[in-house]
């Protein structure tokens, strides 16, 4: 075993990309063999996602006693309830990380279960330990639809599948109402999405569709290399991120399709259109044009993110991504798009990077929004590790056309415009945060105050256990605490606060 | 002990590496390293949300394959440790080991000894495995890593001697007179809970005549309390049973036997259950109990009649049970991972007293059919399960936030309740608009 330190991970676990894709379907239950806190699937789930029902995980614990006396007793029962109480179509056995190192073999025990279930035992070939997210899902996407594809005849209009798109991807589903609608607009069919929403009987008949359309390079692209070697199914494998790669993606379909695109994409992009409008502007010559941008994230958004800012007038200082699998790739997708093409996987790093590269706007995840706000640079977050915050509720996609004006609409909200700039370089900044600041002072100095003027007569004194407690709260309310406290105290006629003043002051003012 | 049913479940519960979420802003010039694997580290990131401190003291050491499995961990540990040195210069650092450590069965007691002594700051070993734990119980095991810098002896009385040995030449007169210090009890109140809910309760205290009480654990290692065999413990968390038991067998020091702090009427017991001990007069503590209900009278007509639902957590539900059953709320079943009867004894005998029904390690499953029957108004529950229900038509109210709020003391106690009467009231001016 070899330590590595770590503050972040930008990619989960194999068990997070399993669960995104057996929670992505219908009548899937997973149970997960593994210790008490593996479970936390289920938050993810429920916070980030909202869910409204039960999400279909179920933990066959491995307490002290399963390790005394073997886990299968438990994993058979957990599973066996699971296929009476759920019904699911397929009940998936994971191990996790931890339970990997047990070395138990699980498909022994859903081979002998397999007689006494309902639903298709399918045990995840993954290794669970080192495995990480993206390959997983990879992997066991293509297990999944290997195990359940059959041979269909084709539907009778063109239709595709579209692959990729899951519960706690980054702007996943937003992304797929967003294809759905060009698609729909195009007059193309969708004959499955795999995994968000597909069933086993949906995977049946996923040979059904003349094409299959892989939205992320993460994964995916197995699953089509599956098809395309076993049904002889056709696939393209682009990320509509950006003018030319949305061009791109829409003009390969329109090929396979027999249909003309160039209508829509001349629609989208022509003077009258919005994206054009705005990236046009004379306002955007100072705030897009020639700014300094960097970029890091998985591989689709920070290749999209670094076309798109490169198609606006924005200049690429680096890229990278944490997609270390991908390395070799996505250099030769970006040569000559910024300065530096890199991949790293360590937080630190990029942080550093960041601060030393002084840019004028970071594209990143949610962990270089937080380095970004450390050392004051502006932020849009473009890639996952997410956040409660990239799961909105308004249409809000990456991909497509929509997804350019979204990402345009977030530039604008994060770095000053082109007139603003002006104003504020000559007249200089009258920020919020400086009255914040201003405030802090006040209360700061006033409590200075109070702690000097210990023998002043009309001011009400703080005693020191009084004063120690006004610090102790946060110095957000810090004021208003103290200002409710000493009118309590003038109202109640005390001369002085002492501890029982504040506490009583707080029943009052909350009761 | 009878009247407590057993369950084979309580599974939707966090692990004990989340206790770093409280305990690395508690302790003061730490650093938490978790021994684990990329789960351990992705859990942290996602299901807690502790993303608020993206620059914090705690890190992952995480365990990679590698061809070969080294016969000692010390040297990968040292330049993990050297690392985290480099960047946060620490005063302690707390090694927290995992599951998969205990799986692995690496034991890294000897690697921690040695860094120790090479950085000649504490690394202190703690487990914080999920597999015989739940998350508050980290807290537990890092209390207990803590206890060896409890001096035994007073601060003077250990100086004296000292510098009696140091010092006999210059101070020979002196010496002559010998000291005599009464030897006195203290007081320490056991649990991690913030400085302020602290100040409050030695406020209390000292309203009644106790001058001086000890916190255990002090933010700052060089400030620990002494505990001695004279020393009075009382726990201020029902779930510190490792530290308490070596407080008792190493320490001989008196646990006091009573309610947690927790709810007016709790507070009142401890403090009397304190006094009695120390054989002062406890009759301002009546006055005070009856002054905090009198505060909570508004929030006490909204729960009266209520039925209360706990499916089991975070260790919290005994004392959180048995407050609002005295405040006249229904616990038509109290979930809870974990019974320990010792450390819980004053808690169950007053619960089933009052004939709550007792769940050990209870089955969500199961539950779920029971929630059905009970139809309960309000639901204390985990993070995986509040939208689900609230979903199904329940309201509910989140474990996880008792253990990050101030809940201790009569001063407390007015947010504590509203903990409860939120959920309940949010959903009735939900309904005037038209929800249900």
């Amino acid at each position: 075993m070899v330590l590595k330190l770590a503050y972040w991970m930008y990619e989960g676990t194999a068990l997070s990309g399993i669960a995104r894709v057996t929670g992505s379907m219908k009548k899937i239950h997973t149970v997960i063999h593994g210790p008490q806190g593996d479970s936390y699937i289920n938050v993810m789930f429920s916070m980030l996602e909202r869910f409204h029902e039960l999400p279909p995980f179920t933990l066959s614990a491995i307490g002290r006693r399963e390790m005394a006396k073997g886990s299968r007793a438990r994993l058979v029962e957990t599973v066996l309830r699971v296929d009476e109480e759920q019904k699911p179509d397929v009940i998936v056995i994971t191990p996790t990380c931890s339970s990997t190192l047990l070395q138990e073999d699980l498909d022994a025990v859903a081979h002998t279960l397999q007689a006494r279930t309902n639903a298709t035992l399918i045990v995840p070939k993954v290794n669970a330990f080192r495995d990480l997210e993206h390959y997983a899902m990879d992997q066991f996407l293509t297990q999944m639809v290997a195990t359940f594809a059959e041979e269909q005849s084709k539907s009778e209009r063109f239709s595709v599948n579209i692959i990729g798109p899951s519960y706690l991807g980054f702007h996943q589903i937003h992304d797929l109402e967003e294809i759905k609608k060009t698609l729909q607009d195009l007059g193309i069919e969708i004959n499955l999405v795999v995994p968000y929403g597909a069933s086993v009987e949906a995977l049946r008949n996923i040979t059904k569709a003349h094409l299959n359309i892989s939205l992320y390079q993460e994964y995916g692209k197995s699953v089509c290399d599956y098809l395309k070697e076993r049904f002889g199914m056709d696939y393209l494998s682009i990320t509509p991120l950006g003018i030319r790669q949305t061009g791109r993606f829409l003009e390969e379909i329109g090929e396979k399709a027999g249909i003309d695109v160039h209508a829509y994409i001349r629609r989208n992009l022509s003077p009258a259109s919005l994206i054009s409008r705005c990236v046009n502007s004379v306002d955007a010559l100072s705030s897009l044009y020639g700014k300094r941008a960097v970029v890091f994230g998985d591989y689709s958004h920070a290749v999209g993110v670094t076309y798109l800012l490169r198609e606006i007038g924005i200049q690429v200082e680096w890229a990278g991504t944490y997609m270390k699998a991908m390395e070799s790739s996505f250099k030769q997708e970006l040569q000559g798009q910024a300065k530096e093409v890199f991949v790293c996987d360590d937080f630190q790093k990029i942080s550093n990077k960041i601060k030393e590269t002084q840019p004028d706007i970071v594209f990143g995840t949610q962990m270089e929004r937080h380095s970004s706000a450390r050392h004051d640079f502006p932020c849009v977050v473009i890639s996952s590790p997410a956040h409660i915050l990239n799961f909105p509720l308004h249409a809000s996609p990456i991909l497509g056309y929509s997804g350019i004006t979204r990402i345009l609409d977030n530039i604008n909200g994060t770095i000053k415009l082109g007139l603003e700039e002006h104003l504020v370089n000559m007249f200089g900044e009258d920020s919020q945060e400086e009255e914040v600041q201003i405030a802090i002072a006040e209360v700061a100095a006033s409590t200075e105050k109070k702690e000097l003027s210990a023998g002043a007569s009309e001011e009400i004194k703080w005693t020191p256990d009084a004063l120690n407690t006004l610090k102790q709260i946060p110095f957000f309310v810090r004021g208003k605490v103290q200002r409710n406290t000493e009118t309590y105290a003038r109202e109640k006629g005390h001369k002085e606060i002492t501890l029982e003043v504040i506490y009583a002051a707080k029943a009052h003012f909350e009761k | 002990m009878d009247g407590i049913q057993r369950e084979n479940g309580c599974l939707n519960t966090f692990c004990p590496i989340a206790s770093v979420a409280w305990l690395h802003r508690k302790m003061k010039d730490s650093f938490f390293l978790i021994v684990g694997t990329h789960t351990c580290a992705h859990f942290i990131q996602t299901a807690l949300d502790v993303m608020v401190y993206a620059h914090s003291r705690f890190g992952f050491a995480v365990l990679e394959e590698s061809d070969l499995v080294a016969p000692s961990m010390t040297g990968e540990l040292s330049s993990v440790i050297d690392e985290v040195v480099a960047e946060w210069n620490p005063k302690v650092i707390f090694v927290m080991t995992t599951c998969s450590v205990d799986i692995l069965k690496m034991d890294l007691e000897v690697s921690c000894k040695e860094i120790s002594k090479k950085l000649n700051f504490p690394v202190l070993l703690t487990s914080a495995s999920g597999i015989d734990g739940i998350f508050t119980q980290g807290e537990d095991k890092v209390l207990k890593a803590l206890l060896p810098f409890c001096p035994t002896v007073e601060e003077e009385e250990k100086e004296q001697s000292e510098e009696r040995k140091s010092k006999w030449f210059f101070f020979n007169k002196e010496e002559e007179k010998p000291v005599e210090k009464p030897k006195v009890s203290n007081l320490v109140l056991v649990g991690a809970v913030t400085d302020g809910t602290a100040q409050q309760l030695q406020w209390e205290l000292k309203k009644l005549g106790l001058d001086k009480v000890d916190v255990f654990p002090e933010g700052d290692l060089a400030k620990m309390p002494v505990i001695n065999e004279r020393t009075v413990v009382a726990p201020l968390q029902p779930y510190l049973n490792d530290t308490l038991a070596t407080i008792r067998r190493e320490r001989g020091a008196t646990v006091l036997t009573t309610l947690f702090p927790i709810g007016p009427d709790g507070t009142a017991q401890f403090l009397k259950d304190i006094c009695q001990h120390f054989q002062i007069d406890a009759s301002r503590v009546e006055e005070r109990e009856k002054q905090t209900w009198q505060e909570l009278e508004p929030q006490l007509q909204m729960l009266r009649g209520k039925k209360i639902m706990f499916l089991g957590d975070n260790l919290l539900e005994l004392p959180l049970a048995r407050f609002l059953t005295a405040c006249g709320v229904e616990i038509v079943e109290l979930g809870t991972p974990y019974v320990h009867s010792k450390d819980m004894k004053a808690e169950l005998e007053t619960l089933l007293a009052k004939q709550v029904p007792i769940i050990e390690g209870p089955d969500f499953h199961l539950q779920l059919k029971r929630i059905q029957a009970y139809k309960p108004d309000l639901i204390v529950t985990g993070l995986a399960l509040c939208n689900p229900l609230e979903a199904m038509g329940y309201r509910t109210a989140w474990s996880i936030e008792f253990t990050f709020a101030q809940i201790h003391g009569f001063v407390n106690a007015i947010d504590l309740i509203k903990m409860f009467t939120k959920p309940l009231r949010k959903w009735q001016a939900l309904q005037e608009h038209g929800w249900n």
